[in-house]
């Protein structure tokens, strides 16, 4: 029997490239070791556990070009691997001081069998390579996998040069072919920030799909007759799909959502922070400034300060529960939407990946019930993707999407405002330049080659719209602004070495070093 | 540098040094803590001081020069000088005491800390040019740049920088007040269609003189269309004939599924704040 309607789960995993060999530990670089042990393994392992479990599901996931960079650099691999080895050995000793402490001995335990298990999926069954288990997962069907981005740059205020908007593009389905051997079929725009006429772009790389914002078909021109729960096809061919704000906001609210349940685990007290210091000195930072180690005893257990022991057993009864509701919810949703539709709505709902698992411990875990559930018990919604979704209702209505992106207010507030505008001018103002010089020195050989290539590397990295986001919500303010200064800076000296013809091979290899992300890209996609 | 040498400093000079380390948190330390902050750091820090190689044998008081050789070539608003030259320039109390060099030794190897490359960026690339882009329904921001014969155009010439909105190809009556030196400014221009221009120049007297023309940029729409064309295809790219459109929902079918359309849409994004404590 056919289903109702679809459902189609969306994770956006992505992380700025931040990778400093300059230092041998970098508080920044542990964005990454956290979200690969709470975030992509944990992902990982309840996938491969489907699909050993002969379950059929489909979720659709942005893997963003420089979180591929990081995953697949082997120094940030290696130090990864370190840095699991050192919670490994202050698990064992955790295991050790709680002993006879009838709460938080088996919190301990388990931590100590979690992490052990995660180091035997990551150096075993995937051999190190984190990539290819997503891939392999694509390869078998379980996964549609989009690019992004190159650096995630907010595509609506760069218009202003187009040639910056179409590298980000291209930039972003070669390094998808770079990593995954296959062009991508859809993006996930960064920030979900649309203008008409990206469309165009879009179409022009070969991307058949993309997503915006609620808002952004609710305004489409002509207006979009089943809302967000039917793709429209723009001008240009590119199918667009909505965001569903009802099924997100029960996972994403942090009054109504799923993730504030007094059973889950608690993110913000961390043995890190909670420890003796001369106990905890070797596991923070080697300045001695306490940080999250990511073993976290207590469950959220009320809105006072006291705290209870995380019982992980009582966790997974309730994420099965909220699974169910999250299911039971979509069938009500469908079986309404269906009836006045007259036809199988689609609900897109899409998420920040690091949502699963970082924040919400036990995210992955919601993840696999609710595929589950889906699988075995619903006859009414049916989990889908993109590309198997046109494949079975190729013929939908053409439309033109509005502004829009999923930042806070619906546009880009957040990228643009007083503590973070003054990154426009210098950016406006290199793209300009790498125009330029993609033109004055069209397919250079040697050094001159390097240095324009590292030009573009550097002009890509600035753009990322992580900065500006940082430094508006005020979380990395000064790391932020450090990196747009250097890789804007770093721009204009090689700008002015290779006008003057004196370029510096040192600082062009010194470069290529520290900022190493995309090897195999091309300056002339700058040219005009 | 060894910890009598941290000692012999000052607070405010300890917080600097622990900056240039790429330490956090220092800013409330007190001068006990920083000791021990910047002790720690130097100590685990080995392999950084011996990236700089052949820099790392000359003499500390040389290392010292070189370091506010570079901070003045900072203040100078000129990052992107030979570096050569500048690590060159001895500081001005030892100049003084030892005659210049008549062979000038092979240029050292870069010592700048990657970290810390570029403190500051030009303030200004002297283009005249401002650049237009939209933030969010109504609201605009506009950023320029100019150069020293525009400024004196302008400033020089008695007028106030002022801004003149061009709606559709219309100018628009009422002018804007700028500050030109703060190169930037929000403004709103209510209604929902059509193209907006702005004109950057001077006021003298009662008349407006523009000089600098924005890039056009298409104002968004924030509310649902009023077409309701239905117009259905299939990409070229996809093949077959399924998709019933036989039922369109009908404006008030819509909007009782829809509501009023939010323009702010404030109840997600809770996102990751990548925090340090």
């Amino acid at each position: 029997m056919d289903p109702k309607g679809y459902l189609s789960i969306v994770l956006h995993a992505h992380l700025p490239y931040v990778r400093h060999p300059e230092f041998d530990e970098f508080l920044e670089e542990e964005w990454l070791y956290e979200a690969i042990l709470e975030t992509y393994l944990p992902m990982l392992k309840r996938f491969l556990q489907l699909e050993d479990e002969g379950v059929e599901f489909g979720f659709t996931m942005t893997i963003s070009p420089p979180l591929a960079g990081m995953l697949a650099d082997p120094l940030l691999k290696s130090r990864a691997v370190a840095h699991l080895t050192k919670l490994q050995e202050l698990c064992e000793k955790e295991v050790q001081r709680t002993r006879g402490d009838s709460e938080l001995h088996p919190v301990a335990l388990f931590y100590q069998q979690r992490f052990a298990d995660l180091r035997e999926l990551w150096l075993g069954r995937l051999g190190g390579d984190i990539l290819s288990g997503f891939r392999g997962l694509q390869e078998r069907g379980h996964l549609e996998i989009i690019t992004c981005g190159a650096t995630h740059g907010l595509l609506p205020l760069m218009q202003i040069e187009p040639r910056a908007v179409e590298a980000q593009i291209k930039v972003g389905v070669q390094s998808y072919r770079h990593h995954f051997g296959v062009d991508p079929k859809g993006i996930w725009l960064p920030e979900c920030a649309y203008y008409p006429g990206l469309d165009k772009v879009l179409a022009d790389n070969g991307i058949r799909f993309f997503y915006v914002d609620s808002h952004g078909i609710w305004n489409s021109t002509p207006r979009a007759l089943y809302g967000v729960y039917a793709p429209v096809i723009t001008p240009t061919s590119v199918a667009a799909f909505a965001r569903d704000p009802e099924s997100s906001k029960q996972v994403w609210s942090s009054k109504e959502g799923y993730p504030g349940d007094f059973n889950y685990r608690e993110f913000y007290r961390d043995v890190g922070w909670d420890l003796d210091f001369d106990y905890i000195r070797p596991y923070i930072q080697p300045t001695g400034l306490r940080k999250f180690t990511g073993l976290k005893y207590y469950k959220i257990t009320g809105t006072s300060e006291h705290k209870e022991a995380y019982n992980h057993a009582a966790a997974m009864e309730k994420v099965a529960d909220h699974a169910g509701n999250f299911l039971f919810n979509r069938e009500q949703q469908v079986d309404y939407l269906n009836d006045i539709m007259g036809r199988p709505p689609i609900v897109v709902s899409p998420y920040d990946a690091e949502l699963f698992g970082h924040w919400w411990f036990e995210g992955p875990d919601f993840l696999y019930y609710l595929a589950k559930k889906l699988h075995f018990d619903s006859k009414i919604v049916k989990l889908t993707t993109p590309m198997k979704y046109l494949d079975a209702f190729p013929v939908q209505q053409k439309a033109t999407p509005a502004h829009s992106s999923w930042g806070d207010k619906g546009y880009y507030d957040v990228w643009v405002n007083g503590s973070n505008d003054w990154i426009y001018p210098h950016l406006h103002e290199i793209a300009e330049r790498m125009v330029r010089l993609a033109d004055f020195y069209p397919d250079a050989e040697g050094l001159l080659r390097r240095a324009l290539n590292q030009c573009a590397r550097e002009l890509l990295l600035a753009q990322s719209s992580d900065w500006a986001f940082l430094i508006t919500t005020g979380t990395a303010i000064d790391y932020s602004t450090r990196r747009t200064k250097n890789h804007v800076g770093r721009f204009l000296r090689l700008y002015e070495q290779i006008l003057n013809q004196a370029i510096d091979e040192r600082y062009v290899a010194e470069l290529e070093g520290y900022d190493n992300i995309f090897p195999f890209i091309d300056y002339n996609i700058y040219r005009t | 540098m060894s910890k009598p040498e941290y000692e012999a400093m000052t607070v405010r000079e300890l917080r600097s040094k622990a900056r240039a380390m790429g330490l956090t948190g220092y800013s409330a330390m007190r001068r006990e803590e920083l000791l021990a902050l910047l002790d720690s750091a130097s100590a685990s820090k080995p392999a950084a001081s011996q990236k700089k190689g052949a820099t790392a044998a000359a003499s500390e008081p040389a290392r010292k020069g070189k370091r506010k050789a570079a901070a003045t070539k900072k203040k100078s608003g000129k990052p992107t000088a030979a570096r050569g030259a500048s690590a060159l320039q001895k500081p001005k109390e030892t100049a003084a005491v030892e005659p210049e060099p008549v062979v000038l030794p092979p240029p050292p190897p870069p010592t700048y800390e990657p970290f810390d490359e570029h403190r500051t960026l030009p303030h200004s690339y002297s283009r005249n040019r401002c650049i237009l882009m939209l933030k969010s329904p109504e609201w605009y921001f506009l950023h320029w740049d100019f150069d020293q014969a525009l400024e004196r155009q302008i400033l020089g010439a008695g007028g106030r920088p002022t801004l003149r909105v061009i709606r559709n190809g219309v100018r628009d009556k009422g002018l804007v007040d700028v500050m030109l030196l703060d190169r930037r400014h929000y403004f709103y221009v209510p209604g929902q269609e059509g193209q907006i221009k702005v004109e950057l120049g001077g006021l003298f007297g009662t008349e407006f003189v523009p000089f600098l023309t924005s890039n056009p940029v298409d104002a968004m729409r924030l509310a649902p269309s009023t077409d309701d064309t239905i117009e259905l295809v299939v990409p070229p790219w996809l093949e077959g004939t399924a998709g019933d459109f036989s039922k369109p929902l009908s404006r008030l079918e819509w909007e009782r599924l829809y509501g009023p359309v939010p323009v702010d849409v404030p109840w997600y994004k809770a996102r990751r704040p990548k925090a340090k404590k």
